[in-house]
């Protein structure tokens, strides 16, 4: 059985719908990932989650408890916010303890606690600052600190290190990986970075416009996108999108033409999900690490853009002779003048989608 | 010594002029009220004192005193009991109104409940009623109540909350970050918990901001406490000064007793502006209030 199950709800904002029937289980201890483009609806859905919106249609149970329209503070739910929402007039230790105090726990098993907490995050020494006299990552910890403190069911997170440098956030990210490994606890993240998403999620909500897309463990969404707009979310750098056109339809193989590639057709493996007919208009979806420098036979020719020098690797950017672009990684250091024609060819089984832009894939 | 720019300078001297001009009216009832009462009128126009002695402050406070005026046969008023009576009408109608006033401007400004908005716009025009109106209907009620002479009836008009202090600290419960609301909401903090211990606190310098002007305001009271609290056990300190110059009818007022009842009425709120006079300044600064 399952731990949160959120079963066909709906918010209404007004006369707006603004989640529009979402299904979601999570099992105990699974780390849940929501990601979409902004206003989607991903924060209200996770606030409906924590009882500060009011669902307007549907129902969320916690372990088995119906709380659609249950106090916050009756769901064992923690939240980190955005923008951290730290007391301000508060210590460190006032802030991971308010709840307790709150409840009154007895003062030794107040501070025991977090102590405890305190260790796992390392902020040991901040117990007596103020959040203003703290950095953001140790704000952040802060925040966290006053989660985990206690115990709740269910932990949320709204963008939590959206406010944080590039670096920071990394460490901030492994470090919530480490800890979810640490406690167990159900965590649901919310954010817009999918390499957040790719590297936390045991399983992706992709998100958009109310309704989920596709629910799935990273590799399953990046190996599997549903549709052309979750092929086109996840995956950094996107995908590259064909457009092309059915020569010769087939269960196992389907013959294209496509304005970019070199040659007038060109052949692709199935399987595919059903009977594909000539002159039927599909997309075909390159992931930049199964394109290569191929110039004995190439399936397509693009003029280099601009390379980028990642060290190890290269990213090209590029242009295919219909004007769509297209990133390629290349696992060696590549040097092309910008304006070249390069020769590409790709291999394994590239993404098709048809013309309403859903896989054609299994 | 670093050296000051002409437009600097002129800066200061301005300042300097108008430091002059508002300290001027002070130092005056606090030489007068520190002169003997024979030399009042030899060097008036003199700005240094000419003799030093505290027996005005002394008689006035009812202590006993060098100084005996024998021309007032009025029963003497007792200024100690006049600031005991000011300190307790003001601690009660400032802590009172910033009290309530934040209970009402926090729920107007957080808590959703039907009518809200009508009733706060109620409250606005409320403060578009000039107070001189008030008065009598005020002193009727007061009257009819039996809380004449009483504190009760002193405070009873402003100790709930004003229209002004409502809206001043609903303007800043609005702006304060509403995640901080909720995160307590999740803690399991109750509205009242999270009114006490998050919202109330996260406001402390609007909130020395209102105390400090509403201090002075209501130090300074007059007409109200002079309506419904004549008698000397409540009297406070504007009315026992009132009363104080018509004891001594056309003729000439004891000037230097009622110079030092001034300046010792102006001494509570001398001390507050001292201890709290950064707070005032950083609070209106960074409330961008003028
Ligand atoms: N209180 C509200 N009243 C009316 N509309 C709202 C309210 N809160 C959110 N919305 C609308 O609901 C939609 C979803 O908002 P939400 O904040 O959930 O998006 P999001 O996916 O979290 O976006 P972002 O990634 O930018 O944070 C938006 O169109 C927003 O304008
Ligand atoms: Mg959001």
């Amino acid at each position: 059985m399952s731990f949160l199950s959120i079963d066909r709800v709906t918010k209404q904002f007004g006369i707006v719908q603004v989640i529009k029937g979402v299904s979601i289980e999570a099992r105990k201890g699974e780390f849940i990932v929501f990601v979409g483009p902004s206003g989607c609806g991903k924060s209200t859905l996770l606030r409906m989650i924590a009882g500060l919106e009011e669902t307007s249609g549907g129902t969320i149970a916690i372990d088995g408890e119906d709380v659609t329209h249950a106090d916050p503070a009756r769901r064992h739910i923690a939240m980190v916010f955005q923008s951290y929402a730290l007391f301000p007039h508060l210590n460190v230790f006032d802030n991971i303890a308010f709840g307790m105090q709150i409840k009154k726990v007895p003062r030794a098993e107040i501070r025991s606690r977090v102590e405890e907490a305190a260790r796992i995050l390392r902020i040991e020494p901040l117990l007596d600052r103020k959040p203003r006299q703290l950095s953001g990552g140790q704000r952040q910890r802060a925040a966290i600190g006053r989660a985990i403190v206690r115990k709740p069911k269910i932990f949320l997170f709204d963008e939590p290190l959206s406010n944080l440098d590039a670096e920071l956030r990394t460490r901030m990210r492994v470090e919530i990986a480490r800890l979810h490994q640490a406690i167990g606890a159900t965590m649901i993240y919310v954010t817009h970075d999918q390499v957040e998403a790719m590297t936390l999620a045991d399983r992706i909500v992709v998100l958009r416009n109310g309704l989920v897309e596709q629910t799935g463990s990273p590799s399953e969404l990046y190996d599997r996108p549903r549709n052309l707009f979750v092929a086109g979310f996840l995956g950094s750098p996107r995908m590259a999108l064909l457009p092309a056109r059915v020569i010769r339809g087939g269960p196992d193989q389907l013959t294209l033409s496509c304005p970019a590639c070199t040659g007038p057709e060109i052949d692709v493996p199935g399987p595919f999900r059903r009977e594909v007919r000539s002159g039927e208009p599909v997309t075909l979806g390159l992931r930049p690490e199964t394109l290569r420098w191929d110039a004995a036979d190439p399936m397509l020719t693009v003029r280099v853009e601009i390379t980028e020098n990642l060290g190890g690797s290269t990213l090209v950017h590029a242009t295919t002779s219909d004007h769509q672009a297209l990133i390629m990684t290349a696992a060696e250091r590549l040097a092309v003048t910008p304006g070249t024609l390069m020769p590409l060819s790709f291999g394994g089984h590239p993404h098709v989608f048809d013309g309403e832009g859903e896989t054609l894939r299994p | 010594m670093t050296k000051l720019s002409p437009q600097a300078f002129l800066g200061y001297a301005i300042l300097a002029l108008f430091v002059v001009l508002s300290l001027l009216p002070l130092w005056m009832s606090l030489k007068i009220g520190l002169s003997y009462p024979t030399d009042v009128f030899g060097d008036a126009e003199r700005l240094g004192m000419t003799s030093l002695t505290f027996g005005n402050v002394l008689r006035v406070m009812g202590l006993p005193s060098d100084i005996q005026l024998t021309a007032f046969r009025a029963a003497p008023i007792d200024f100690t009991v006049a600031l005991r009576n000011s300190l307790i009408y003001t601690v009660l109608t400032v802590t009172g109104q910033i009290f309530f006033s934040a209970l009402a401007g926090y729920a107007f400004a957080r808590m959703r409940f039907p009518g809200r908005d009508l009733l706060f716009f109620a409250f606005l025009a409320a403060a578009m009623i000039p107070g001189i109106v008030l008065f009598i209907p005020n002193f009727i009620l007061v009257k009819d109540l039996g809380l004449l002479n009483t504190f009760a009836g002193m405070v009873a008009p402003t100790i709930l909350m004003t229209p002004f202090a409502v809206f001043f600290l609903r303007q800043f419960f609005m702006t304060a970050p509403k995640e901080l609301d909720e995160a307590a909401r999740l803690e399991g903090a109750s509205a009242f918990q999270i009114f006490w211990r998050v919202a109330l606190p996260i406001q402390k310098g609007p909130i020395a901001t209102l105390a400090i002007l509403l201090t002075i305001n209501s130090w300074n009271d007059f007409f109200w406490p002079f309506l419904v609290g004549r008698d000397p056990d409540v009297r406070v300190m504007a009315v026992a000064l009132a009363d104080f110059i018509s004891q001594t009818g056309r003729g000439t007022p004891d000037w230097t007793g009622l110079m030092a009842a001034v300046t010792l009425s102006t001494i509570p709120v001398l001390v507050m502006l001292v201890v709290f006079g950064r707070q005032i300044v950083e609070s209106l600064q960074t409330s961008g209030m003028k």
